[in-house]
């Protein structure tokens, strides 16, 4: 029903221009709230959410990042510890008692026994003269014997260098096959000798990556240059001398790029020789955890986005499904609040207009039943013409009196005028204070009229206005115990017509104030008023686009104020 | 009958009150006809009237009021009201105040007639009441009492009333 277009349905005189709310109105409502809903909802779960995340992956990255290093850290000291043993393992064997220079070739098998007892990693053991010449030889390469290391780098290194042992790189050697070499060195008769066993870098590189860190973890040794010095089973060896950072006392941990793959790495020096021990994990693997979680966080909030999605549009639909059946509901209650109000005061008015009728209709009888008693020959009138055309003229006057209250009723009594129409206020409240004339002047009620000339006209419904002023008047009335006054005034007030119905009578407190204009309340004694005489004309008023209002002061006297809009002709 | 009855008929409508008392004189009545309510209560104090016919919608002193003061003043003054307001609420106001009956304008000569006699009769019919108790408590004042112990007691009597 698109009441803004006016109903036709002659129960609902007043739908028209009412306050009533369409569809789209309440559509347009519906979206904006959504949108309201969701952006108050959202925001705060997207930035919690993003802040939780943030600060998450970096509690994760941290905390990986230091499980990384203490692995890598342990891991270092193990290998130091390791190459620690071997070399002492060596030096040990290194004396006068247990390997006398020169040497057995059975002293030395003995000897390779005793060291690979304590490592399997040992491979061979070979002794050299201080010009270089390996001079004795236990192991799988006997070949060896004879050939000059002299100018092996390792051996000059040992030669020259402080420290009575050294550690090689990995390297081919004579025997052309990888190995590293662990040697010590001992003054002997005529210069320093040499001891050195080689080690197998396979078997190293197992010991080095015998650690559990994550899945897909490799762990290897370089040397400064960036070259392995043990395989894991990707067999990479290219050297790559821009990863290598400086040698610092620190493990470090960066994420790093290598062949195409991400990779977290952590690099820890060896102390023991120029050596790092480097542990790297597929970045992906590594922050497996993370990664899950963010899953996780997507989901969780994809699916709280969807709830709270489906409930903002669940709930507003519901709401306003429900603000729009309270609209029509007020609506229709103010209907028949309105219909109840004009009952009410047609039974008022019906009192009142009795009064005024039935005094004329009274002299009319009682002419009459004195023109029947002078021809009535039991009285013994003497018949006067003169009298009985005084009574006649008298009887008609009456009659006209009461013609012209029937007058007046017809006024109120017209049809539904659904539509507006220009009216002179001035004159309509004339009117309506015609016909309270008699019912103020027996209550001894002054009326004052204002009224400014010239106002335009107003298009207002007066059928309806005529209710209003009716109710005010009474009103005032009602206020008015003994003898009062009550003004009523026009004038013109910029855009507006403004009436004012102002009365001498006892005025309103506050509390009660506030109050009148609610439907059903009032201050009259039970069975007097309906309650329903303000909240109607409040409705009326707003409904041809007025406004009410109203000044009170206790025991002084009301002053209801109707301000009428002259634009909208 | 009507000849010696004492009414007061009060109305503001100057038209209907001059030819009503007009045509009640014609049939016996003897009428005083006021157009205030004020006058009305003063005339009541100065006379002494049997009946009073009262509208109650006038300036001034309204109906009710004047009413009240009668039936203040003048207890056993039987009030019949003639209104052309007629609803039930004042009719049970009235009532309430004192008056004999309701009637509204306009009324038939014939029912008004027998009302205002009804109301005469039952005027009567109190003030034989009240003379019947008079005698009565006199009665029984002077059961076994002297003459003298009579007249005292009369006079005890009178002077309970003054208070």
């Amino acid at each position: 029903m698109d009441t803004r277009k006016g109903s036709k349905d002659p129960h609902y005189p007043l739908l028209k221009s009412s306050q009533h709310h369409d569809h789209a109105y309440f559509d347009q409502l519906r979206s904006k709230m959504r949108w309201r809903l969701t952006v108050v909802y959202l925001t705060p779960l997207l930035v919690l959410s993003v802040l939780f995340y943030f600060e998450y992956s970096r509690n994760i990255h941290e905390g990986i990042d230091n499980h990384m290093r203490s692995i890598a850290e342990n891991q270092r000291n193990t290998i130091d510890l390791f190459l620690q043993e071997r070399v002492s393992n060596i030096r040990s064997e290194f004396r006068d008692e247990v390997l006398p220079v020169p040497y057995s070739a059975n002293e030395m098998k003995a000897v390779l026994g005793d060291l690979r007892r304590e490592s399997p990693a040992f491979v061979d053991l070979g002794l050299f003269r201080p010009d270089g010449e390996l001079v004795a030889y236990a192991g799988p390469f006997p070949d060896l014997v004879g050939k000059n290391y002299a100018q092996e780098t390792w051996f000059r290194k040992l030669q020259s260098q402080k420290s009575r042992h050294v550690i090689s790189d990995v390297y081919l050697g004579f025997r052309d096959k990888p190995h590293f070499s662990i040697a010590v060195r001992r003054p002997g008769k005529d210069g320093l000798w040499t001891l050195r066993a080689s080690v197998d870098p396979e078997k190293f590189g197992e010991f080095v990556s015998s650690s559990y860190l994550f899945k897909d973890a490799e762990a290897f040794i370089v040397n400064p240059e960036g070259i392995r010095q043990t395989f894991s089973t990707r067999k990479e060896v290219a050297a790559d001398k821009s990863l290598m950072p400086e040698r610092t006392p620190e493990t470090e941990v960066t994420e790093v790029s290598v062949g195409g793959r991400e990779y977290l790495r952590a690099l820890a020096w060896l102390t023991e020789n120029e050596w790092a021990l480097v542990v790297r994990v597929p970045e992906a693997k590594a922050y497996a955890s993370l990664h899950q979680a963010r899953l996780m966080l997507a989901g969780i909030l994809l699916l709280a986005v969807i709830s709270i999605l489906f409930v903002v549009v669940r709930s507003s639909k519901k709401l306003i499904g429900r603000l729009e059946a309270a609209d029509s509901a007020k609506e229709t209650l103010r209907l028949q609040l309105f219909n109840a109000a004009k009952l009410a005061s047609v039974g008022e008015m019906a009192a009142g207009v009795a009064h005024e009728i039935n005094n004329p209709l009274a002299i009319i009888y009682e002419e009459a039943a004195m023109l029947i008693d002078i021809l009535d020959p039991q009285f013994g009138q003497t018949v006067d013409y003169d009298e009985f055309r005084e009574r006649l003229g008298a009887i008609k006057e009456a009659t006209m009196r009461g013609r012209s209250i029937t007058k007046k009723l017809m006024a109120f009594a017209r049809k539904h005028e659904p539509d507006p129409e220009e009216t002179d206020i001035n004159l309509m409240i004339d009117r309506v204070l015609d016909v309270k004339k008699t019912d103020f002047s027996v209550s001894d009620i002054k009326v004052v009229r204002e009224f400014e000339e010239g106002l335009p006209l107003l298009m207002i419904n007066r059928n309806q206005m005529d209710q209003v002023f009716l109710n005010l008047l009474n009103n005032a009335k009602d206020a008015i115990e003994d003898d009062g006054r009550i003004t009523v005034r026009t004038k013109r007030d910029k855009d507006w017509v403004r009436i004012e119905v102002e009365d001498t009578g006892c005025g309103m407190s506050l509390e009660v104030l506030e109050k009148i204009f609610f439907p059903f309340f009032t201050t009259k004694v039970v069975g007097k008023g309906t309650g329903l005489g303000l909240s109607i004309s409040y409705g009326i008023v707003e409904a041809n686009g007025g406004r009410i209002e109203v000044e009170s002061e206790e025991g002084k006297g009301t002053n209801f104020v109707i301000l009428l809009p002259i634009s909208n002709m | 009958m009507t000849d010696n009855i004492k009414l007061l008929v009060v109305d503001d409508e100057e038209r209907f009150l001059q030819t009503l008392t007009k045509r009640l004189s014609m049939r016996g009545f003897d009428v005083t006809p006021v157009n205030r309510g004020a006058d009305a209560v003063k005339v009541a104090d100065q006379q002494s009237f049997d009946l009073a016919l009262v509208d109650l919608k006038m300036p001034g002193m309204s109906g009710e009021e004047v009413l009240e003061a009668i039936k203040e003043k003048h207890p056993d003054m039987e009030v019949v009201i003639l209104t052309g307001h007629g609803s039930i609420d004042s009719a049970v106001e009235c009532t309430k105040l004192g008056s004999y009956t309701y009637l509204q304008k306009p009324c038939e000569t014939e029912e008004l007639l027998q009302v205002l006699k009804d109301a005469y009769h039952k005027r009567v019919q109190r003030k034989l009441q009240l003379n019947e108790d008079k005698v009565n408590e006199m009665l029984n004042l002077a059961q076994g009492e002297s003459a003298l112990g009579i007249l005292r007691k009369l006079r005890d009597l009178e002077k309970n009333k003054e208070k």
